[in-house]
């Protein structure tokens, strides 16, 4: 059985259609990744799952018993980092650290020990003392993580934890997440990070106007493109024509501008390079600079939805 | 269960952490009570003195033909037979010289002390009550019918007559009725211990054979009376001194009344900070639900209240020398304002929370409690504010605070405040009844949908 199962689940906020008809799984034991650029509807989905927010259509079922019905199931094992930072900020770290894990049941003696355990994993030892305010940013944003694995999580839902974070922190968070999976948690990351989702996640699930678009591993998704490169143009001005003109070559795929780079995804190997210079030269646009890629999720996420993914 | 207990422990050490709020709450009280006790107090001093109670003295009977009677019982039954002709003749004089009712309106009520605390007007009870009605005098002494001839009877024969004097009070001046009837009762004390006095002197004379000698001497037994309600009615007046409440005691009674009002103000964001702070959500993530949220806030908002009242109770103690007579009492209030309070901030959080915004807390801060404060009397005395205006200050909770807090103060027992500490506690029901409406309209007690974007 799957520990999540969303079937057809939306959510509208009036005219909004933050998620508009998706279905999804989280397997036990996996890092599932929820990738989409910003707006996507990564948080209100999650929110859902979390009991947060109540879907407008469809169920979302935790080990096969509906989240509405019976929210305290999943509540009870729920270990969740909201994409902002959920603290109290005139209380010290360990104030918080306390008072999270006595609202997860943790008492006296064992609550000690994981406020401890956890202060390593966080790296704030040293500063539990100091209130919540006076921390940088990437202090508050591994505490908010901390606080959410006080109690052992079975399932870890993380809205976009690394979001302006320095490097240092960053990784550590992604190690605190392959570790968390290794112990047997099961994890659903959510981001815009393509970097994360590659080097991270099981499974993953691309979502784009409240719309999933596509599923798989990353090596299932890459494959989904029939291509075997992408080639990306650097121009000073993207002429519409020259696009056209491009489109019309028989080995594009697919042509897509991102700000001034045009990325075409092309069919096979060979040498396509004569007939692009031609075409640039017809249109009068100056190269600037070119080079060919791997198809990557990047450029799955480019070719399925013609934008990218930061924008 | 437990889980609400730490969401209170959590709610504590938010304020205490919270040194604005701290402020805010216990140290600016205090330096407003100094301030405006220094510039006020004075005045209210000496307004204090020009404020006497007008009150009316209604005599219903006919005191000469009270006196005619009487006298002419000398003539008839028990006592004619215990006197001899010249002390009859005597005891005559000694009867058209006294009159009781001079005793009461100008031994008693004029004396001094009390003239200051009463200004008398001699009406007919029409106008009397006419008058009351309207305000002019904030209370009524009526003397009854036969005043003259059971005064007399109790004063010169062994028989006790009953006196029911009755006071008459308007509900705008409870405290007022409550003086005068205690300014009543302590006369009547005092001429019930010299009729006690008189008869036993009558009965051991009668036993010893020797009445006549004891109306022989009932001129100066009388004298001996009036001296005394004189003698007495000093200490009398000492007695009611109590209710004569001091610039310091009345603001520090009314700044307190008035700041915790902010204690609710400051409460009144607290849910919606949790939601800004996203706290609210990741308690929601955890099962913790609104109502268990607002549990912790409300009991946070009555201990806020009670720990503000006791300090400043104590500063002004310390400080001004503010000697605080009812402590439990004291004690009762802060618990039932506390609540009054606490429903109060949670209903404004629950609006602020629903409405995800602070304008209502912003708003109840800056209008609705310095409104509250003036017609509460926390500014100036009630008893200076316009009637209308006056008329309000019974259901704003700082208005019961002050008037609760005055009341112990000025010797009354529980009982003259229990009213007042079942209004809080009404209003705290009807407040909290209002929560419950508020959290189950549109789709119960949860939390709002929250944009995460
Ligand atoms: N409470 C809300 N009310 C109205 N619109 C919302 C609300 N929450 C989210 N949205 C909108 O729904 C869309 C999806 O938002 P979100 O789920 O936060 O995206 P993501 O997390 O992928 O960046 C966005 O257009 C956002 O503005
Ligand atoms: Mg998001």
């Amino acid at each position: 059985m799957n520990l999540v199962e969303i079937q057809g689940v939306k959510k509208h906020f009036g005219e909004i259609h933050a998620v508009d008809g998706i279905d999804m799984h989280v397997k036990k034991g996996e890092i599932l990744g929820l990738l989409g650029p910003n707006g996507a509807g990564k948080s209100t989905t999650i929110s859902m799952i979390a009991t947060l927010l109540e879907p407008t259509n469809g169920t979302i079922l935790f080990m096969g018993e509906s989240i509405q019905t019976n929210p305290k199931r999943i509540q009870e094992v729920l270990g969740f980092v909201p994409q902002e930072i959920a603290l109290y900020p005139t209380l010290t770290g360990k104030e918080n650290l306390q008072f999270w894990g006595r609202v997860y049941g943790l008492r006296s003696s064992k609550l000690k020990e994981r406020i401890s355990e956890i202060s390593q994993v966080i790296g704030l030892e040293e500063r539990l003392k100091d209130r919540v305010d006076t921390y940088s940013g990437g202090m508050k944003r591994r505490l908010n993580i901390g606080v959410a694995l006080l109690h052992k999580p079975a399932f870890i839902i993380m809205d976009e934890p690394t979001v302006g974070i320095d490097p240092q922190s960053r990784s550590f968070i992604l190690d605190t997440v392959r570790e968390l999976r290794d112990q047997g948690s099961t994890v659903l990351y959510t981001t815009h990070y393509i970097e994360e989702v590659e080097s991270l996640c099981d499974r993953i699930y691309i979502m784009d106007h409240g719309k999933i678009i596509a599923e798989g591993t990353k090596e299932s998704l890459t494959e989904m493109i029939d291509a075997s490169e992408v080639i990306r143009l650097s121009v000073e001005a993207v002429d519409p024509m020259l696009i056209t003109t491009l489109q019309e070559l028989k080995f594009v795929e697919k042509a897509v501008v991102e700000a001034n780079s045009i990325f075409l995804t092309v069919k096979e190997n060979g040498n396509h390079y004569q007939s692009i210079m031609n075409a640039l030269k017809e249109s009068g646009t100056e190269l600037k600079g070119m080079d060919i890629q791997k198809p990557s999720l990047e450029t799955v996420f480019l070719h399925l939805t013609g934008r990218g993914l930061r924008d | 269960m437990i889980r609400i207990w730490e969401i209170i422990k959590k709610d504590f050490k938010i304020i205490v952490s919270d040194r604005k709020a701290l402020f805010i709450i216990l140290a600016m009280p205090i330096l407003l009570t100094g301030i405006l006790s220094m510039a006020l107090g004075g005045s209210f001093q000496e307004s204090g003195k020009r404020m006497a109670i007008p009150v009316a003295l209604v005599v219903e009977g006919d005191a000469e033909l009270d006196q005619e009677r009487f006298i002419s019982l000398l003539d008839s039954g028990p006592l004619k037979a215990s006197m001899t002709q010249d002390s009859r003749a005597e005891l005559e004089g000694a009867i058209r010289d006294l009159s009781p009712i001079a005793m009461f309106q100008e031994d008693f009520l004029g004396s001094e002390g009390i003239e200051e605390l009463v200004e008398l007007t001699v009406m007919d009870r029409e106008m009397a009550e006419a008058a009351l009605d309207a305000t002019e005098v904030h209370a009524v002494i009526v003397l009854p019918k036969h005043y003259t001839y059971d005064m007399y009877m109790n004063f010169f024969t062994p028989f006790r007559n009953q006196i029911e004097v009755e006071v008459l009070g308007h509900t705008d001046y409870q405290y007022t009725l409550r003086i005068i009837k205690e300014v009543v009762t302590g006369f009547f004390q005092v001429i019930n211990t010299g009729i006690i006095e008189k008869n036993v002197l009558l009965s051991v004379g009668s036993l010893a054979g020797e009445s006549e000698v004891v109306y022989e001497n009932m001129d100066e037994i009388i004298k001996g009376f009036v001296g005394s309600i004189e003698g007495v009615q000093i200490q009398e007046l000492q007695g009611t001194k109590r209710v004569h409440v001091d610039g310091f005691t009345y603001y520090s009674a009314a700044m307190l009344a008035m700041f915790v009002l902010f204690t609710a103000g400051f409460g009144s964001r607290s849910l919606l900070t949790e939601k800004r702070d996203h706290t609210a959500n990741r308690m929601q993530s955890a099962g913790v639900s609104l109502l268990d949220m607002m549990v912790g806030k409300w009991v946070m908002m009555v201990g806020l209240t009670i720990c503000q009242m006791v300090v400043l109770f104590m500063f002004s103690w310390f400080a001004f020398g503010v000697r605080w007579t009812s402590p439990a009492g004291l004690l009762i209030t802060s618990l039932v304002v506390g609540m009054a309070i606490a429903s109060l901030g949670t209903l404004i959080s629950l609006i602020s929370y629903r409405s995800n915004n602070y304008k209502v807390a912003n708003l109840f801060e800056s209008v609705i409690v310095q409104v509250m404060a003036l017609l509460g009397g926390s500014y100036i005395p009630l008893e200076v504010l316009p009637k209308g205006l006056s008329l309000v200050a019974p259901f704003t909770i700082n208005g019961l605070t002050l008037q609760a807090i005055i009341t112990l103060q000025r010797g009354f027992g529980f009982l003259s405040v229990l009213w007042i500490w079942a209004a809080l506690l009404g209003i705290s029901m009807g407040l909290l009844l209002l929560v419950f409406g508020l959290s189950r309209w549109k789709g119960g007690i949860q939390h709002e949908n929250h944009s995460m974007a």
